[in-house]
This record gives C-alpha cells, sequence and structure tokens, in this order.
C-alpha cells in the first residue's frame, strides 16, 4: 500500500506547485469576497478530483497493466486510490481551515457551530463525489468517465429535486435539525464510500488488461 | 524435469481473433523463444499468463502451482518486462528505486544501481526525456533488481538499436548463469532468439505450430533448393514443408531422411517460420 501510495506521489510532484498556486488564489478571493465558505467548497471539491489526474497519468503509461504483474492485491491497488483521495481532502481541509476561521472571523459570516456544519456537509460532498468518481473511472476509463459522471451527476441532481417535489414536504426541517443531519452527514458520507470502494473492487476484479 | 511454466489447452477468445489450445512448457533452467509474427497471439498469451486476461480455458501453472492459487508469492519471483515501460513519465529512476523498495521483498538497491551505472542510464531524468533504448534499458533492470527466479519478457528488444540489444541479451546470459532461472522471450527478432534462446516455440493464427528445442531446428532441419523436377527425388517422409521461389522451388526437409547426396543448406529460424507460414505442406 505505502509503494502505491508513494507512486502516486510521484506521479503528482509536478501538480503539487500548482495546486499550491490554485489554493492560494482561492485564499486570496475568499479574502476579497468576503466568503469564507468559496475557500472551502472550491479547494475541497479541487482536492477531491486530483484523483481523476492520477488515473489519467496511469491510463496514458499502461500503468494497470504493470502494476497487475506486481505482488499487490487487486483490492490493494484500489484502496491505495481510495485513501490517496481521503489524504488529498484531509490534506487540503486541514490547510485551508485555519484561513476559513480566520476569514470567517474576520467578515463575522457565520457562528462556529454554523462554520463547522458547513464544514461537515462540504466535506460529505466531497466524499460523496470520490464515491462515484472512483468506481467511474474504474470502469469507464478516463475518456469515457468524464462524460459518464457528468450524466450520472446531472440525472441524480433533477431525480432528487423531483423525488422532493413529489414528496412536496408541507414544511422544511428546522434550522436545528438541518445542523444534527449535518453533523452525522460525514458518517452517510462514509458509508457511501465503503459501497462504493467495494463495488470498485469488484469492477477491478473483472477488468482485463 | 521441472518446469517454470506450463501451459496447456489454453483458450481465449476475442471477436475476430481466438487463442486456440496453447499448450508448451519451459524447463527450468532454458531460455523459451516465443516467436509469431504480429497478431499471432504471443502478447495474449503472455498476458493469460500473467494473469492480465481471464482464460476461456485451459491450465496455467508458473513453477507447478496455478498462478492464482498463490498469486503473490510466485509474482515476488517474476519479471516481466513489456514492450515498453509502464510507469507513469514524471517518474525518475530514483523514484521507482523507492517504491519498488517497497513492493517486493527481495529488492536489492544497490543491484539496481550497480545495473543502472553499468548499462549508463541516468537515474534523475524523468521517465519522458529518456531515449528508447534507455527506457527499456531501465525496465529490464526493474525486473531483474528482486532476483527473480523466471523472466517474461514480451517483445523487450523491439525498435532497439543492434548494440543496445546486445547489452540486453547479455543481461540475460548472465541472468541465466543461475541454473534455476528461467525465461519467455517473445519477440520476432528472431536473430536474438538465435543467440540466446534453448527452445523455440512458434505461434501461428492463435495456434502453436511447434515448440521445439532450437538445435533440433536448426541441425535436424535443412533447406533443399533446386527445381520442381528436382525434388521429386527427395523422399517424400523427408518433406515437411515447401515453398515456391524465383528459381525453383525450396523445401525444409529432415536431414537424417535426406540422402548426403542432396546438398542442404542450415536454415535460420526466420527461415523455419516463413516455410511455416507461407510454405505448403507436402
Amino acid at each position: 500500500m505505502k509503494a502505491l501510495l508513494l507512486k502516486d506521489f510521484f506521479s503528482m510532484k509536478s501538480q503539487i506547485k500548482w495546486i499550491f498556486f490554485i489554493v492560494l488564489i482561492v485564499i486570496g478571493m475568499s479574502f476579497y469576497f468576503e466568503d469564507a465558505m468559496i475557500l472551502l467548497a472550491i479547494t475541497l471539491i479541487f482536492g477531491t478530483i486530483q484523483i481523476t489526474s492520477i488515473f489519467t497519468f496511469d491510463e496514458m503509461s499502461g500503468w494497470d497493466k504493470f502494476a497487475n504483474t506486481l505482488p499487490f492485491r487487486k483490492s490493494e491497488i484500489v484502496k491505495s486510490k481510495y485513501i490517496l483521495s481521503l489524504l488529498l481532502t484531509v490534506g487540503i481541509l486541514l490547510l485551508v481551515c485555519p484561513f476559513v476561521v480566520y476569514s470567517n472571523y474576520v467578515t463575522d459570516s457565520f457562528k462556529i457551530n454554523e462554520l463547522f456544519s458547513i464544514i461537515c456537509l462540504v466535506v460529505s460532498l466531497s466524499i460523496i463525489l470520490l464515491s462515484f468518481i472512483i468506481p467511474t473511472f474504474i470502469k469507464f476509463g478516463t475518456q469515457k468517465a468524464r462524460i459518464v459522471l457528468f450524466i450520472l451527476v446531472f440525472s441524480l441532481s433533477y431525480g432528487l429535486k423531483f423525488v422532493l417535489d413529489i414528496i412536496a414536504l408541507p414544511t422544511l426541517p428546522s434550522v436545528e435539525t438541518l445542523q444534527r443531519m449535518s453533523y452525522v452527514s460525514p458518517i452517510f458520507a462514509l458509508i457511501i464510500l465503503t459501497i462504493s470502494y467495494l463495488l470498485s473492487v469488484k469492477l477491478y476484479e473483472t477488468k482485463e488488461f | 524435469m521441472t518446469y517454470a511454466i506450463e501451459v496447456s489447452n489454453l483458450r481465449k477468445k476475442f471477436n475476430q481473433f481466438q487463442l486456440n489450445d496453447i499448450s508448451f512448457s519451459l524447463p527450468t533452467g532454458t531460455i523459451m523463444g516465443f516467436v509469431g509474427e504480429n497478431g499471432a497471439g504471443k502478447t495474449t498469451t503472455i498476458k493469460c499468463i500473467l494473469s492480465l486476461l481471464k482464460k476461456d480455458a485451459g491450465t496455467i501453472k508458473i513453477f507447478g502451482s496455478n498462478i492464482k492459487d498463490d498469486n503473490l508469492t510466485i509474482k515476488e519471483q517474476i519479471g516481466v518486462v513489456f514492450d515498453d515501460i509502464h510507469f507513469p513519465e514524471t517518474l525518475t529512476a530514483q523514484q521507482i528505486n523507492k517504491f519498488l523498495q517497497e513492493t517486493y521483498v527481495n529488492w536489492d538497491t544497490s543491484y539496481y544501481f550497480d545495473l543502472l551505472k553499468q548499462l549508463k542510464v541516468t537515474i534523475n531524468k524523468p521517465i519522458k526525456e529518456l531515449s528508447r533504448g534507455m527506457k527499456m534499458k531501465l525496465s529490464i533492470i526493474i525486473a531483474l533488481a528482486h532476483h527473480p527466479k523466471l523472466l517474461i519478457l514480451d517483445e523487450p528488444t523491439s525498435g532497439l538499436d543492434p548494440i543496445v540489444r546486445d547489452e540486453i541479451l547479455d543481461l540475460f546470459l548472465e541472468f541465466m548463469q543461475d541454473e534455476k532461472h528461467s525465461i519467455l522471450f517473445s519477440s520476432h527478432i528472431t536473430s536474438d532468439l538465435e543467440k540466446i534462446a534453448d527452445y523455440i516455440t512458434f505461434i501461428h493464427e492463435g495456434e502453436i505450430l511447434f515448440s521445439e528445442n532450437k538445435d533440433v531446428l536448426l541441425y535436424e532441419l535443412g533447406i533443399w533448393k533446386g527445381s520442381k523436377e528436382q525434388s521429386l527425388e527427395l523422399p517424400t517422409n523427408a518433406k515437411i514443408r515447401s515453398r515456391e521461389s524465383a528459381y525453383g522451388v525450396e523445401i525444409l526437409v529432415k536431414r537424417n531422411e535426406v540422402s548426403s547426396a542432396f546438398q542442404l543448406d542450415q536454415p535460420t529460424i526466420e527461415e523455419i517460420m516463413l516455410f511455416f507460414v507461407k510454405g505448403v505442406r507436402v
């Protein structure tokens, strides 16, 4: 596992300075627009989708063909992609959190509990996005996966809106209820991530190289 | 006799191509040249051996075990070289060492760097900046530096100049100094195989046409050249394949079935291949 993470880290090395550069620009933007949430949402989602670059590097070099001749289990190869993505998400979160808190302190946009619930929601969104990205890229490859992912996200968003319209909730849940739901959202996201991992392993095991 | 690889009745079907009952065995301590024209099924067979493709039928054993039974242990003992280096192009030989140190139990860093130095492969340049020859040398060094018992090589010398090919063949011969080591070497550069192979397995349109000791092929077969009328004097049971040429007819024959009165040329592997692909059964 460490080996696979090292290889992905080396592949990304040339990109890391660009990631930092973009994070710095977004930090600047968040102060300029006095909106800490821009910083949090953009950088986290940006970090999450970095895994697509790794898939692209791997596909361009025919990495999987070679990796499957090395003493790794297929599940290990898949797991390394999830761990790398989670490390990127957590790393970027740790990097931008002090700026988010400081920016929020300066702009006085949210109370601390509101801020925490927003962080929980954005992290959950990143994890759910990741749960869709990895199996889609494994199944379809980098070219088709982007289109499939777009269709998937588009249909899910409109599907959800359609269902909500049908249910037609008489009243929206209270702010307190929504806040409590946001605190547990990362657990929900991690359950989706686990299902996604199991699906990805199955898809990878059926692949031929 | 023990075998490094045993393939029997391997089948794999695609839309427009199939491997049909592929069977051959690579004895331990030998080099087998796996030859055939482009699209004959060499890479497909190798991919099945490495479980990169799922076989439809047949059995494949490596070191006497089915590769699926003991996957990781077997993979620790195999070095694989494809016709290109399949590492992301931004990696350097130095970084590859760090990766492989964590990959193989027996990874030998000092041997890896010794080989890089011996073959003059640049350590700190990204792969994308290396020449094709350098990339292939690096690929072969990677396959050797964990001291495998078996090398599986799929066209490792294609597109390389004779100097680099010679250096690479020397490495393989050095590897074969240990009698427990074996090599399956797929190539259509038959002159390379003539230099180092002990056995030649010839695949054509997804079928094995022969799998034979190289010396048997080269010294027990001969090429007779003459006119059609003259060829009638050759014993029928000696004739294997014949080809028509601008000057008459060429016939691949079994030397021991032909009287010494007939003048025979020693065939090359390439000529034998051509007889089997272009020639007709006599």
